[in-house]
């Protein structure tokens, strides 16, 4: 399990995860993801593409991930998810809380569309 | 030789001391079992969902401080079902009676936990659960 930073400009850091997002895939990655997030004024992309297993522990990550950026006014769309993951996703609602679109392009334009406060 | 087929009985039973980094071992064997069996990736994850929710709980709630569950996880496949039975000498807990969590509306009222019940819940087809000689005894079966 990695996360890696794969591009940050003056609006959006973008943060790639890669792997299994389960209890143990959590446990290596979850204090870097947490240390990659920007400072106030840049708003987040977390690419889920190449993660092909997510758990509720996965989930937590996330969701602490994203409420961590929202105490820094940024915003965090999740990006890629499919199969096994977009249906855990699913299942636990988090489309309800985090904005999740399929695309990097997607979630560009997500940006552009709810600007912020 | 080839592995059975879909449609045979093949069983695999796994006893792992409850501590974190244990549960990837436990999961591993799961994955590797059914793999061998020709199962479907998906009934496959299902199942490593099932198991990583249940051990997780079981090894972060079910012991007091300092103490450590032994939990010995089955897996069957019969015809087109995997059945998994997860047992533990922990505290007692019967997942089919945890009520559900209500999904939040919003990010700010959203707890960051709380949601691997919900996923059990519906990555299974059927759940039961009995308190046997001081063990809790969870039954899945999941649809191949």
């Amino acid at each position: 399990m990695a996360v890696t930073l794969i591009g940050s400009d003056e609006r959006v850091v973008e943060l790639a995860l890669d792997g299994r997002l389960d209890t143990a895939g959590v446990d290596q990655v979850e204090t870097r993801l947490y240390a990659l997030l920007p400072q106030a004024g840049q708003d987040v992309i977390v690419h889920l593409a190449q993660v092909d297993f997510l758990t509720s522990m996965g989930i937590r990550m996330l969701v602490t991930a994203a409420k961590a950026a929202a105490r820094r006014k940024n915003r965090l769309v999740l990006v890629g998810s499919a199969g096994a993951v977009a249906e855990a996703l699913e299942s636990a609602a988090i489309d309800q809380i985090i904005p999740i679109r399929a695309s990097r392009q997607e979630a560009l334009d997500w940006f552009e569309q709810n600007p912020r406060a | 030789m080839s592995a059975p087929g879909v449609g045979e009985v093949s069983g695999l039973h796994v006893s792992i001391e409850g501590e974190p980094s244990r549960i990837a071992i436990a999961s591993e064997a799961v994955r590797r079992h059914l793999t061998e069996q020709g199962v479907p990736i998906r009934a496959i994850q299902r199942a490593e969902l099932i198991l990583d929710e249940i051990l997780s709980n079981t090894i972060r709630y079910g012991t007091p401080p300092g103490a450590r569950a032994v939990i010995e996880v089955s897996v069957t496949l019969r015809g087109h079902e995997i059945e998994l039975i997860i047992a533990d000498d922990a505290e007692p807990f019967d997942p089919t009676r945890a009520p559900e969590k209500k999904p939040a509306k919003t990010l700010e009222s959203a707890s960051i936990g709380g949601r691997g019940l919900s996923l059990v819940r519906r990555a299974t087809d059927s759940m039961s659960y009995e308190r046997r000689d001081g063990r809790n005894v969870m039954r899945f079966r999941l649809a191949v």
